[in-house]
């Protein structure tokens, strides 16, 4: 187990790494440069600003700067956001989107598990049906129409929750969330369906069914553990999943959240937020990939060597 | 001696087994034709007398659905059936070349790593790995935003677009940028399946015949896997769509003029206080047509690989 949790943790680093060093190569090759305005700026005042932020040095010693900057956690300024040091525009726009996607994974499995178990117990019968239809609407409808008929619905006619914006924090995540976790809860519905199926075929089940137990505490108690499998395999894509919802998120619930940053940052070729923000959404993906793995070890020792990822 | 035999049996293909399978499947069928009927409208349906995507009615701007504008006008008086139709063209070529991209790229990969296998399956397959524990979406937006417009100059594509009306240059960057993603399931289904089949007598018998090593993967192998690989292509196509949908939404795939399903969506979104039909018909047109796709993947599975299929 510890032998298994280094090699996944030297494994993330690595490809961490990797994307790092992808991104950099990958703005020095594409055309345009982070002070492009609708002006044309003379060349040699482009020659100043380049030598003023170090771009006019080789590209090799440039990129060993930055990575250099990363080990120290320090990003330098934002090319965008005029005034602003890297560090402090994730400092700002993180919360936000980290407060979303966590109000995603926990609305999605407050409604998709017992959806799931309910589905699985009551197998082939209107109930399972209507539900696991209901669980298919929600996947294929996508977030960006979910979200805009929630703001209508919710926000505007019924007024129940703000419709947009991030005035006020404490209420403000409600819409955000529900809507990711209508979605990726039917995922999380589907899955636990299937795996409540498995399980509640194995033998253990029918010892405890035959030792009298009763219906509900045969499900909840012996069953819904191994029936979880799937869910726990799931959470790691699902949150990389959730971080590209929170990004179409931002967009229609107007947030101010890194998501938005991270798609200015790429159009702007403002590189030292895009690696840091990369950095960030690269992180949590892969320490989330890492711990549902060690999770799903715990749970089940026989798969060691699964990796998955879910769709956008 | 007389070896004459009156009356054969009739052998049932795979094929033939499986279309019959799936034609006893309803929900199978009605998205097929949902989705035929769609693909149509979308390509054919601008024949037949809809006003020009492009044009704008300054005097009937945001009008609600009427006999002029059957789904409405947005507000530079733009017909928004029109604009679906041919945003629909866009996405659903999005959808079908991406797809393909990916699929070109994923069973060559998988059927060559399963072919050869030994060394060169490992250091393969954990490329593989490393390529899906990467947070796929951030290069793909990476990749969509930094070489956007890079293509405008090349002349091929300036020529093509002139000649039709959906084509842009940067389409070509979201068919890489999208399959260049989407193949790793792919290469892992094919893999696991030529790893079985290239143990089989037929492929010995290639063998001993004296037949290339291209041959026999392309030939004998790659055509045994084909169940699978139309099921999974099935389930990409809305996969990648949808993945086309969220980029033009983030206003990074499919730009103006030009449109496609995500992009009506995000214009759609943004002025739904108004005018809801912007958001409302776009949104229709595109998650039928992502059930469609879904349903008869689903039963194509059922179909083609009954051992697969769920409980």
């Amino acid at each position: 187990m510890g032998r298994f949790i280094i090699s996944r943790t030297l494994q993330a680093i690595v490809v961490l790494f990797s994307i790092l060093t992808i991104t950099f190569f990958l703005t020095r090759m594409a055309p345009g440069n982070p002070f492009q305005e609708d002006k044309a700026i003379p060349p040699h005042i482009l020659a100043k600003m380049d030598a003023y932020w170090g771009r006019d040095q080789p590209v090799m010693i440039q990129y060993f700067k930055q990575m250099g900057n990363f080990l120290r956690w320090d990003l330098g300024p934002s090319f965008g956001n005029k005034g602003f040091t890297v560090n402090e525009v994730i400092a700002m726009a993180f919360p936000v989107s980290f407060m979303i996607g966590c109000a995603g994974l926990v609305f999605a499995l407050v409604i998709g598990i017992p959806i799931g178990v309910l589905s699985a117990v009551k197998r082939n019968t209107g109930t399972d049906y209507s539900l696991m239809s209901l669980a298919l609407i929600g996947i294929c409808l996508p977030t960006f129409v979910i979200g805009p008929l929630l703001s209508i619905l919710l926000g505007i006619k019924l007024n129940w929750f703000p419709a947009l914006g991030w005035e006020n924090p404490k209420v403000n995540w409600i819409l955000p969330g529900l809507t990711l976790g209508l979605f990726y809860g039917a995922y999380f519905a589907r899955l636990t369906r299937a795996g409540m199926l498995e399980t509640l075929s194995q033998d253990y089940i029918r010892t405890a069914r035959s030792k009298g137990l009763s219906e509900t505490r045969v499900v909840l108690m012996h069953a819904l553990k191994g029936g979880l499998v799937p869910v726990v395999g799931f959470i790691g894509p699902a949150v990389a999943a959730l971080i590209g919802g929170s990004f179409v998120m931002e967009t229609v619930f107007q947030l101010p959240g890194l998501g938005t940053h991270f798609i200015r940052a790429v159009t702007n070729r403002d590189t030292p937020l895009l690696l840091g923000s990369v950095f960030t959404f690269g992180a949590l993906i892969l320490l989330t990939n890492l711990l549902s793995d060690i999770l799903l070890a715990w749970l089940d020792p026989r798969q060691q060597k699964s990796s998955s990822r879910a769709e956008a | 001696m007389d070896t004459t035999i009156d009356h054969i049996e009739k052998g049932s293909s795979l094929g033939r087994d499986a279309w019959l399978r799936l034609k006893k499947n309803k929900l199978a069928m009605v998205s097929l034709v949902v989705f035929i009927f769609i693909a149509l409208l979308c390509f054919i349906g601008p024949f037949f007398g809809v006003q020009d995507p492009t044009t704008t009615h300054l005097d009937a701007k945001s009008q609600p659905p009427n006999k002029d504008f059957l789904l409405g006008s947005e507000h530079l008086g733009r017909d928004i059936l029109s604009r679906i139709l041919y945003g629909g063209q866009v996405s659903l070529i999005v959808g079908f070349i991406a797809t393909f991209v990916s699929l070109v790229i994923g069973v060559s990969y998988g059927a060559i790593a399963g072919y050869v296998g030994g060394k060169v399956d490992a250091v393969m397959m954990r490329i593989v790995d490393v390529l899906y524990a990467l947070p796929f979406m951030l290069i793909v937006i990476i990749l969509t935003a930094l070489f956007s417009d890079s293509l405008a100059d090349v002349e091929i594509l300036q020529s093509l677009k002139e000649k039709s009306k959906v084509f842009e240059p940067d389409l070509l960057l979201l068919f890489f940028a999208i399959g260049f993603v989407e193949w790793l399931t792919m290469a892992r289904i094919v893999r696991s399946q030529i790893i079985t089949l290239k143990k089989q007598e037929f492929v010995e018998a290639a063998v001993s015949l004296g037949l290339s090593h291209p041959r026999i993967i392309f030939r004998h192998l790659i055509p045994n896997t084909l169940g699978s690989i139309i099921v999974y292509t099935t389930l990409t196509v809305p996969a990648v769509m949808r993945l086309e949908a969220v980029l033009s939404f983030l206003g990074l795939g499919v730009k103006p003029p030009n449109s496609s399903w995500g992009s009506l969506i995000k214009e759609g979104a943004d002025r739904m206080y108004s005018d809801p039909w912007l958001l409302v018909f776009p949104a229709l047109f595109f998650s039928v047509t992502i059930f469609s796709l879904n349903f008869l993947g689903d039963g194509l599975r059922d179909a083609l690989d009954p051992k697969t299929s769920k409980d």
